[in-house]
């Protein structure tokens, strides 16, 4: 398989591996990042006499238990009646901290020398900052302090309010800047998921005025209960006196990130506050779920990954408010089996996303998909094993989110090619060739991500070789070399 | 494709319910300190549920339309010496269970098994297709129209909102036509 990846474009090299790592830590909780590193190198001695092996996964005073038994992968609380606690591999998550940060930071740092114009186009300094002041942090509650992704000038507050037009633009417009700024490298995952569980509450109700008023006396007078916050936010007047008598030494107010709190504002008010926080639960999946769909569905490798940042921050918000509800119900009779059920969906899709940034992270020693490197002996490796095996982990990789679906059809091709199944081979890349030739227009590289089309129009042509279509074989190579030259 | 050509079918349906799978586990009652993390073997296994559901409204779209046009929906098929209605309907009955088996069961079992589910459904969806040659297209559409809402009821059962469920019935039926090309 052709290589017209980075060699010879190292900058663009750096500049992707950095955003990837930073993608990584700004996704996740970055100890858990490092636990991924240790994780991934971990040796998974199973016994071959039983096809069963425990390892206990240790995270501060929380043990699970990562039991195999022929074949099946479950994760539980509790041993087995089979294992015996002398049997178990001990993996302690937190052996390990700042191996990613690092890393961030020295691929920052060659990219600044090497260049230049791609760190300050990209502002990657802004993102080393933010990955390391998360990184830093070890209380969550100081996150709200640092990272506040909702911001009202307070010389703007008065227009605001001034109609529920007014108020729903200002919501939508600060929900657009909280996800690009996420999916742009700039703020860490939390508080974000935070602020847009809020702001997607917040459009629940026809008029938010009365919730933002909530948020904003909260801010300035922290004291009052909820009560009490409501009456007062009834009243703009008095909204207006509470601000003006508060100290605001930066002219802007940062209202609370949790939903919870608007839910219940809303709803001691009789404005619908938990029906509000149940749908704007189910428009963040659905909104997810679309986004889901579609990413994974791009001609483009990067922007696939903008998509998944963008889908698991909408998941985690969710969940926000998926928890939130769940506490709500605990003391009393309702039924939280069906909330319980959508936070298990949540947090697994979350953390397969992470998971496929792990991959394109480059620091666990796995699949890289953003590599061409990476991805050629993983071919290599699949092409000797039997071909039913062989597609269902390929498809297992798709349907996991590691590889977008242009990917998944690249490598069945190139490996059903090198087994001799020239028409399977020619079905698969002929559908690749299909997602990335019709959709370039729409969906153009980013300009760090390799030209896929030079790798899948060579493996082109070597099957039409096979299958005897010379002049289509001919076709191919030229495209794979005026391909090769547009690449950077 | 390979050596596994029969499962066609299934992996079409599989990549196209992606990890929406993982509520068709929820639904079998996995609990929260038993979570059986499977990837494309659940995907395969409920692809197996979903084409059976499809299968199921479609013939009842069938039976239906027949019965409006003044013919005996028992006897779909005899006329034209194709598999009758309740051959093929047997055929589904015993797909389900197929497919609900796999659902509970272990995953290397569905690798083991997709290719011999994926050409019964092939063959089964062959066989339901001629059932409706006395039909005119309309009814025949309007049978595959049954096997979509089908397909959505089944996702509603398993934990998939309504809207949501709609939105993906109608791909997951073009996934079945796509996977037997």
């Amino acid at each position: 398989m052709g290589a017209p990846g980075f060699a010879d474009d190292p900058p663009q090299a750096l500049l992707a591996r950095t955003l990837h790592i930073a993608r990584l830590l700004l996704a996740e909780q970055p100890v858990q990042v490092d636990s991924m590193i240790a994780g991934s190198t971990v040796d998974l001695p199973g016994d071959p006499a039983t096809d069963r092996f425990v390892m206990a996964v240790v995270s501060g005073a929380s043990t699970s238990y990562w039991v195999a038994e022929h074949g099946t992968v479950t994760t539980r609380h509790e041993l087995p009646d089979w294992a015996e606690e002398a049997d178990v591999h001990v993996l302690a998550l937190l052996d390990v901290q700042g191996v990613a940060l690092e890393q961030l930071k020295d691929t920052a740092s060659r990219l600044r020398d090497r260049g230049p114009e791609l760190y300050e186009g990209l502002r990657v300094r802004e993102t080393v900052d933010a990955a390391e002041q998360y990184y830093g942090l070890s209380d969550s509650s100081a996150l709200h302090g640092i990272f506040q992704p909702i911001q009202i000038p307070v010389g703007q507050l008065e227009s605001l309010l001034a109609s529920a037009e007014a108020a729903r633009g200002w919501v939508e417009s600060a929900m657009k800047e909280v996800r690009q700024e996420f999916t742009f490298w700039r703020l860490p995952f939390e508080p974000t998921f935070d602020a847009l569980a809020t702001l997607v509450l917040l459009l629940q109700v026809d008029d938010p005025r009365l919730a933002i008023s909530a948020g904003v006396l909260r801010t300035v007078r922290p004291d009052l209960g909820p009560g009490d916050v409501h009456v007062l936010a009834r009243d703009a007047t008095k909204v207006r006196e509470q601000i003006a008598a508060f100290p605001i030494t930066l002219g802007q107010l940062g209202p609370p990130l949790a939903p919870g709190f608007y839910a219940l504002e809303l709803e001691l008010s009789n404005s619908g506050g938990l029906e509000a926080a149940r749908d704007a639960m189910r428009s963040l999946e659905l909104t997810a779920d679309r986004q889901l769909d579609s990413t994974r569905r791009q001609s483009s490798l990067e922007r696939f990954y903008l998509g998944l940042a963008d889908a698991a921050l909408h998941y985690r918000a969710a969940d926000a408010i998926c928890a939130f509800l769940i506490d709500l119900y605990a003391s009393t009779d309702a039924d939280t089996g069906e909330l319980r059920s959508r936070r298990v969906i949540y947090e697994e899709r979350r953390v397969t996303i992470v998971g496929s940034f792990f991959h394109a992270s480059g620091l666990g020693g796995k699949l890289d998909p953003t590599s061409m490197p990476s991805i050629g002996p993983w071919i290599d490796a699949l092409s000797t094993l039997p071909a039913g095996q062989a597609r269902a982990l390929v498809h297992d990789h798709a349907l996991q989110l590691v590889i977008p679906d242009f990917m998944r059809d690249l490598v069945l091709g190139s490996v059903w090619r090198l087994t001799g199944q020239a028409e399977a081979a020619l079905a698969a890349l002929e559908r690749a060739y299909e997602r990335l030739n019709t959709d370039r227009s729409l969906n153009a590289m980013l300009p760090w991500e390799p030209n896929f089309l030079v790798p899948l129009c060579r493996e082109l042509a070597q099957v039409h070789e096979s299958l005897g279509h010379d002049r289509l074989a001919a076709t191919m190579r030229e495209r794979a070399t005026a391909e090769l030259r547009g690449t950077r | 494709m390979g050596t596994d050509a029969g499962a066609d079918v299934l992996y079409e349906v599989a990549d196209e319910i992606g990890l929406d799978a993982d509520r068709f586990r929820l639904a079998q009652g996995a609990s929260f300190d038993k979570l059986y993390l499977t990837g494309i073997e659940l995907a395969l296994a409920a692809a197996g549920m979903i084409a059976h559901r499809f299968l199921r409204g479609y013939i009842r779209g069938l039976r239906a339309a027949a019965k409006e046009a003044g013919l005996d929906p028992d006897t779909l098929g005899d006329r034209l010496g194709r598999g009758t209605v309740r051959v093929v309907n047997a055929r589904v009955d015993a797909l389900g269970e197929r497919a609900a088996s796999l659902l509970a069961g272990r995953p290397a079992e569905v690798l083991e098994q997709a290719a011999n589910l994926g050409a019964e459904i092939d063959e089964t969806l062959r066989e339901a297709e001629e059932l409706g040659a006395e039909l005119t297209e309309a009814a025949r559409e309007e049978s595959r129209a049954a096997g979509v809402d089908e397909i959505a009821a089944a996702l509603v059962e398993n934990g998939f909102t309504p809207e949501r469920a709609t939105e993906l019935a109608p791909r997951l039926t073009d996934r079945l036509d796509l996977g037997r090309r």
